[in-house]
């Protein structure tokens, strides 16, 4: 029997769906959230941030116009489950001397204060953002993200969700350490 | 079960459900009117399917907020669409601008028909030419 067009176009067609799901499905990983919105603010300058911070550390305000980067920002809450998760990492790069500055995100201080205690406090300085300006501004759509400033004053890195320790090593370091 | 199933949500929720209070609406109706059609276009980033003006989310309360203040300032929808995108991308805006490969997306069902039909006009041809001649054997 001769192939004909009309049998084997929607094959074709069939087939090509298929790899291209196949494809898709094979970029899938674990930890790895396909539905995370794509950050419009990668390689933007930060834009500037001034918020009340917790417990009078590093000033009253936590300012980006005066912080010094390099550093990480971080966008966290009491109320936020996955931020439990990712704190050992971001205490660990502390530790290091990586420079970390939170923002908790809609959060009653005294319940951010009481979950620093309990976890442990990586920050530097924490900046309160009580009805989501900052956050906005920043492009955060949950928490936790995580961004990182280079040298120039522009986010290098924007993270959407847990920062596991692997991501740290194998892209978030690199830039740290070559930041312009 | 199913007992079990309706406390375990409660269980769960604890970490999303914060308190959201009620909207301000602006005194203005016309402004309020503007701002929600405004925010009518615009996708809450959390919950993805909603947008803004309907969602129940805390941060889509807050960019509620924050659209009420910036037509309360004076800002049109273009000013407050731009802001959200360079914030969050295209994918703030429920109905993302045509460009690039969405034009393919958009254009698939009539291409789809076109091919459809070419392909079923063609097959119908043959059929017809093929009637013919097995009838001009059989006369």
């Amino acid at each position: 029997m001769r192939l004909r067009p009309v049998l084997v176009i929607p094959a074709l067609v069939g087939v090509l769906l298929v790899a291209a799901f196949g494809v898709l499905l094979a970029r899938m990983e674990p930890g790895r959230d396909v539905r995370t919105m794509r950050s419009g603010v990668t390689d933007k300058p930060l834009p500037a941030v001034r918020l009340p911070v917790l417990a009078q550390r590093g000033g009253p305000v936590l300012d980006t116009a005066l912080l010094e980067p390099p550093y990480l920002l971080n966008v966290f809450g009491s109320w936020c489950a996955a931020c439990v998760v990712e704190h050992p990492v971001l205490t660990e790069l502390a530790a290091q001397g990586v420079a970390v500055h939170g923002i908790a995100w809609r959060d009653d201080p005294a319940d951010t204060r009481a979950w620093l205690v309990r976890h442990g406090d990586p920050y530097t300085a924490v900046g309160v953002d009580r009805t989501s300006g900052a956050v906005i501004e920043l492009g955060v759509s949950g928490a936790p993200e995580t961004f990182l400033i280079g040298r120039d004053g522009r986010i290098r890195f924007h993270h959407v969700g847990v920062l596991r320790r692997d991501l740290w090593e194998q892209e978030i370091k690199p830039l740290w350490e070559a930041t312009p | 079960m199913q007992i079990f199933l309706v406390l375990l949500v409660f269980l769960v929720t604890p970490a999303a459900a914060q308190q959201v209070a009620p909207d301000v609406l602006l005194p203005d109706p016309a402004q309020e009117a503007e701002a929600m059609r405004i925010a009518r276009t615009l996708r809450c980033v959390v919950c993805q399917g909603e947008s803004i003006a309907e969602s129940n989310a805390p941060l889509a309360a807050d960019m509620r907020a924050l659209v009420r203040r910036m037509v309360a300032e004076g800002a049109d929808h273009q000013a407050v669409e731009s802001f959200m995108r360079q914030r969050y991308g295209d994918v703030v805006l429920l109905r993302p601008p045509l460009q690039g490969a969405l034009w393919l997306l958009w254009l698939a069902p009539l291409l789809g028909v076109v091919v459809g039909g070419l392909a079923v006009a063609r097959v119908m041809r043959r059929h017809r030419l093929g009637d013919q001649s097995s009838d001009s054997k059989e006369n």
